[in-house]
């Protein structure tokens, strides 16, 4: 017997179940412990139906958000619904269970209501470490999944019990900052919690029919408002390309290529003509890839419409085993998460420019801007920090004139394609301010890092090239120049040691030991972080 | 002048500057006596309208004993972008940090939308200057006094009034802000120094902060030196600050921030009061005056604060009442464009102000659409100084009904709906889209336009119960009287539990304290009157947000542990044996003010008898016959049925026919739809 609910009703239950979903997110930031999480942000939460199905999201992070339902269907292949009990929490982090890459932790509680399996909450939070060769798992020179951390397959960690403390040792034996780390998955756990809380209130004070009835409507007005936003495009076949620079290693420019068909009122993407799976760690999940076309249809056609299982409905996503976006399960992805994603964007954006190009923007930065290293702290623990540097936006129809404005908005890529790039060609770029920063030295003397950090795509990597003359793999060589330079910072002059730090890094000194950085590339958009 | 010609400072007075009408309530504690009125705001001269305010209700300046003042001063200057250009002097190398912010976007998806709103301060204007602390406030990089001496040469070209000064870490060691500071106020009047405004951590809050205080400063200290010298000297001068309480006016010259919600605040802390008083546990305070409307929820009598909200999409880093403010009320501008039938956020103002208020308008608004409808009495207006020409009003609107070729009276039931309808918008933000069924609450409504419009908006939205409060159109000048005085402050401790520094404590906490008493103190309270309540905000290391935990003296450190963890799970749900931090320390310093309002006087008639009578519109259908109350003539316990109006000098309370009105023994209207209870809908 199908519920009525009347309207009203459903606009509180999906507010409601929206505003739980952003609880979960403020209450990973707020009770975290990891810099990456409790001051950039880098996590996500959803709600999902019983079967997997987005209900309910945070304000988070695209890419993430875009995966977090395929890892609750995954999750259910290889964990059948009669073994989840009231109080479980879940961790995994499996590539190929829905995910995207290993520092992107899921943490997931089924939500029971009247004892029977209803929702589940989902906290994705990216773990400053989960092991593998280097501190802050990005390494660069990866070419199998295993060298880049652990590997976690569905792990109950948390019961109605508590804690299963040997499970949770094992995993934090694993990985750096095991302190930090299990404040972290506290937190998610709490997060989770919070979500089963307002789920089951929600049930108490509507009945579950109601709210199941209510979701249904959700999903189908969702669907009807994104038929009729993709139906605002023009019918017709849309080809697009984007490229990596190379595999990571080194080697040849990776082409990420999409066919759009629109078709009425659905939407077909088309992966299938991406280059083949490359050796380093540039490759990407087909979920990453899915959640670019969600975030990137959003943004193109229906920004204001809720997204749940029914928004998606009308797309058919395709991309082709053994190609860099469904490497296969044993290929190094941690990179391809946040750029290649950008990649994949760019391609859709780029394809979608004979049809609307007045909706589109030039290309961002698209990079992550990450900055990482790790080591001994002062009072002995091994940690990591992970740096999300903040990036530029895409220029757009409405806001050229503040393109450049404070250095924020730089319009990249100019003349690689996209009619907005061209049109605003014309544009002065924004003047180059010198910023004073403090210097680091390298093998050549006292270096900006802001210079090599904020310079966009491969500058910065043939700029660590060039500083090490050596012709080795691009990401390698940009890790042991960090890698060098961090080492020599202070070395030739050891009064400066303590003044030299290049932030503020309250415990930590970059000259200890141990210390390793990954600049890993490009990626702009909102779409990662 | 000689001492008797002096008459007793005796009276409270409330004065609340809207966009459209200044309202003043004065009350006399010892004599129980209350005065009210309203005069057209001056929007040029904000000064003189509380003069003409005083006057209004037969008071001379010296028989004035507290001046309590709330004002949209600030939250205009700051929201319609009319601030004064600042400078920032920031830590070399971190000038930009108003540019790199926060990596979020206004909006995940909207492309056509900028990321984030614009730095407030452009390049040019910012000036690096050498020093650093490090986080525990130990000098890495001492002041250089030449770079000091350059940076003021630089300010000193920029020709700026205000400077905000915010240096790394200066929530730990105020020493380089204060050199700063110093410097700086030889060259320009207002200097605004972060560890005053905000002494937090994260630089980009903070300086973001302390920028927009520098930027009201000239504004607000103009101001307010301007209405003291006004004022007598006998008068004690207070603004209403955002949290809902009152500050002295040297520290909102100071930290002008403060009064960012000065005249929301204050209607929400006036119907805070009246919740207190009816024992609700969920309203809904409905304020819809000339230009805007604000709506807060109020649960179990506190009026919901955000200490991060924002304010014209930079961060304000203040406690606020969290209201939420629509740019529509009576005089909001009625137009016609390709979505249909609009209302604002355009404003007639108070002048010319609606057609139907015969000043000079010609453009129909809101409150013209409700003179048409009969609502408006003609024969007594607005305390006789406002005239109403229901003609005029019908003459502005006859052109729109005829474009959409419908009758006048149609187009105005049109506008009284859309009005209410976007009204509904505002209510969904703070109850619905927050997971609160809005429906549960009552519907305090006040302001000028309110109480008109409550009726139709609780049916709209589906909340059975509506209170139309005493002195519900001067509601926000009752708030300024009703209002506890108190400062709050809140300073970085950062104080690990296995090392603690008992001394060290004392000292911050006496510090602080002092400061926080100051205004108290200058204003000759005696220190057994003020309440302190004293707040631990505490965290486990490496976490960045820390929980409340409330505390007294002496401090026990094993006790506040047991009340961290407490908190802590109850509010994440876990806690853990770890040690913890005391990362900062929150006083709140209070006086309560219960001034007598007085009961109103029980029913003495039998028969409750209508002043007149006259046709009203309530639907398309036709006018109905509906007498019209004088409200201060209603007894305690008098209940009528609708259709019927009820009027003061300054508000129109509309009961629908299917109403129904009532009066309790405080002088409150409440009002319900006939057949329905609270909850059901």
């Amino acid at each position: 017997m199908k519920n009525i609910v009347d309207p009203f009703t459903v606009e509180v239950i999906r507010h409601a179940l929206t505003a739980a979903a952003e609880e979960m997110s403020f209450v990973v930031m707020r009770s975290a412990r990891s810099p990456l999480l409790r001051e950039a942000g880098d996590l996500s939460s959803a709600i999902t139906d019983h079967t997997g199905e987005l209900v309910a999201q945070g304000r988070d992070i695209p890419i993430h958000l875009g995966v977090l339902s395929f890892t609750v269907k995954k999750f259910l292949e290889r964990v059948p619904p009669d073994r989840l009990q009231p109080g479980d929490v879940w961790f995994l982090n499996l590539p190929e269970v829905g995910g995207n890459h290993l520092p992107d932790v899921k943490a997931i509680r089924p939500i029971f209501v009247d004892g029977r399996l209803a929702a589940f909450g989902v906290s994705l939070a990216h773990w400053g470490d989960i092991g593998g060769a280097w501190a802050g798992s990005y390494f660069a020179g990866a070419t199998e999944t295993w060298q880049e951390g652990v590997r976690i397959p569905p792990l109950r960690l948390f019961t109605a019990e508590g804690c299963d403390r040997e499970k949770l040792d094992f995993l934090l034996a694993n990985v750096r900052g095991e302190v930090e780390r299990e404040g972290d998955i506290l937190a998610q756990v709490a997060a989770t919690r919070a979500a089963e809380v307002r789920v089951q209130q929600m049930a108490q004070e509507h009945g579950w029919s109601t709210v199941r009835a209510a979701l249904d409507r959700m999903n189908d007005l969702s669907e009807a408002q994104m038929r009729e936003a993709i139906a605002g495009l023009p019918d017709g076949v849309y080809e697009g390309e984007d490229f990596l620079d190379d595999d990571g290693p080194g080697g040849a420019p990776v082409a990420i290529r999409v066919r759009i068909e629109i078709n009425g009122d659905e939407a077909t993407f088309d992966f299938s003509g991406t280059d083949d799976a490359v050796a380093g760690p540039l490759n990407t999940t087909p979920f990453v890839a899915i959640a670019a076309v969600y975030y990137a249809i959003k943004a193109i056609a229906g920004p204001e419409i809720q997204p749940n299982g029914g928004c998606y409905r009308p797309l058919t996503i395709r991309t082709r085993p053994g190609s860099v976006l469904e490497p296969g399960y044993d290929r190094p992805v941690v990179g391809g998460n946040h750029e290649t994603s950008n990649r994949a964007v760019d391609a859709i954006v780029k394809a979608l420019e004979p049809a609307v190009p007045e909706r589109l923007t030039a290309g961002g930065s698209t990079t992550a801007g990450l900055l990482i290293f790790g080591g001994r702290r002062r009072d002995g623990a091994m940690g990591t920090f992970y740096e999300v540097h903040g990036r530029g936006a895409r220029a757009s129809h409405q806001h050229h004139e503040h393109a450049g404005r404070g250095g924020r908005s730089r319009i990249l890529r100019a003349g690689r394609g996209t009619a907005a790039a061209r049109r605003f060609r014309r544009c002065r770029p924004p003047p180059r301010r010198r910023r004073p920063a403090p210097y680091l030295r390298c093998a050549e003397g006292w270096h900006d890092p802001h210079h090599h950090v904020r310079t966009t795509r491969g500058a910065a990597l043939w700029a660590a090239r060039r500083a090490t003359g050596a012709a080795v793999p691009l990401h390698s060589a940009a890790q042991r120049w960090i890698h060098a330079r961090g080492h020599r910072q202070g070395e030739h002059d050891p009064a400066r040691r303590r003044s030299r730090g290049p932030r503020d890094l309250r415990g930590w000194r970059l000259r200890d030991a141990g210390l390793t950085a990954a600049l890993v590339r490009p990626c702009g958009l909102a779409a990662c972080g | 002048m000689t001492t008797e010609s002096r008459p007793t400072a005796r009276w409270q007075v409330g004065i609340d500057i809207g966009g459209t009408f200044t309202d003043v309530v004065a009350l006399r504690p010892d004599s129980g006596d209350v005065r009210a009125a309203k005069v057209p705001t001056r929007r040029a001269d904000p000064v003189a309208s509380i003069l003409e305010a005083l006057a209004a209700v037969d008071l001379t300046a010296r028989e004035v004993a507290d001046l309590v003042h709330g004002t949209t001063l600030v939250t205009n200057a700051i929201v319609e972008g009319r601030v004064e250009p600042v400078a920032l002097i920031a830590t070399a190398g971190f000038e930009d940090v108003l540019d790199i912010g926060r990596a979020s976007r206004i909006h995940l998806y909207r492309l056509d939308l900028l990321p984030k709103a614009p730095a407030r301060v452009p390049p040019e204007r910012r000036i690096g200057i050498v020093e650093r602390l490090d986080h525990t406030g130990a000098v890495t990089v001492p002041l250089d006094p030449a770079g000091l001496e350059a940076a003021v040469a630089r300010l000193r070209a920029m020709g700026v009034e205000s400077v905000a000064v915010s240096l790394m870490h200066a929530y730990a060691n105020a020493d380089h802000e204060r050199r700063v500071g110093a410097a700086m106020r030889d060259v320009v009047p207002f200097v605004s120094l972060s560890h005053e405004v905000n002494p937090e951590t994260r630089e980009f809050e903070r300086t973001a902060s302390t920028v927009l205080n520098a930027a009201v400063m000239p504004i607000a200290a103009r101001y307010l030196s301007r209405l003291e010298k006004q004022i007598d000297s006998g008068t004690r001068l207070h603004v209403m600050h955002s949290a809902g309480g009152m500050a002295a006016p040297e520290t909102a010259a100071h930290r002008p921030l403060l009064m960012a919600l000065s005249g929301p605040a204050a209607g929400v802390t006036a119907a805070v009061h009246a919740a207190r008083e009816l024992g609700l546990s969920r309203v809904l305070s409905f304020d819809m005056g000339g230009t805007t409307t604000d709506v807060c929820l109020i649960s179990d009598g506190k009026a919901e604060i955000s200490t991060n909200a924002r304010l014209a999409g930079q961060p304000v880093r203040q406690p606020m009442v969290a209201v939420e403010s629509i740019g529509a009320g009576g005089g909001s501008l009625v137009k016609l464009g390709t979505g249909g039938l609009s209302i604002g956020p355009e404003s007639a103002g108070a002048e010319p102000g609606p057609v139907a208020y015969g000043r000079g308008g010609t453009l129909p608004t809101v409150t013209d659409a409700n003179a048409v409808l009969g609502y408006l009495n003609v024969g007594h207006r607005l305390g006789g100084a406002i005239s109403l020409e229901v003609a005029a009003a019908e003459a502005s609107l006859r052109p729109l009904a005829a474009r959409l070729g419908i009758g006048v009276i149609e187009l105005a039931l049109g506008v009284h709906r859309v009005a209410n309808a976007t009204m509904v918008r505002a209510l969904n933000r703070v109850t619905v889209e927050r997971g609160v069924d809005g429906r549960q609450c009552s519907l305090l409504a006040f302001g000028g336009a309110g109480p008109m419009h409550a009726a139709g908006l609780a049916k709209a939205f589906g909340i059975a119960e509506v209170v139309v409060p005493r002195f519900s159109s001067g509601f926000s000048a009752l708030g300024c009287i009703v209002a506890d005085m108190s400062y709050t402050q809140q300073q970085t401790v950062r104080m690990l539990s296995t090392a603690w520094d008992a001394g060290r404590f004392a000292a911050i906490e006496a510090e602080m304290l002092q400061g926080l008493m100051a205004p108290f103190h200058r204003q000759g309270h005696a220190a057994g009157s003020i309440g302190i309540e004293r707040t631990a905000l505490i965290r486990y290391v490496g976490q960045s947000t820390a929980v409340e935990v409330p505390f007294t003296l002496p401090l026990d450190i094993a006790a506040v542990g047991a009340a961290f963890r407490a908190r802590h799970h109850e509010v994440y749900g876990y806690a853990t044996d770890e040690h913890w931090e005391m990362q900062s320390l929150r006083l709140h310093a209070w006086i309560t003010r219960a001034p007598p309002l007085g009961a109103v006087e029980g029913a003495k008639a039998a028969k409750v008898e209508p002043v007149s009578t006259a046709p009203c519109w309530f639907d398309a259908a036709g006018s109905h016959p509906t007498p019209r109350y004088d409200r201060d003539a209603l007894p305690a316990g008098a209940q009528i049925a609708g259709p019927a109006i009820v009027e003061d000098a300054w508000s129109t309370v509309v009961v629908p026919p299917t109403f129904t009105i009532s009066v309790d023994g405080r002088g409150h209207l409440m009002m319900r739809e006939a057949g329905l209870t609270k909850g059901a809908a």
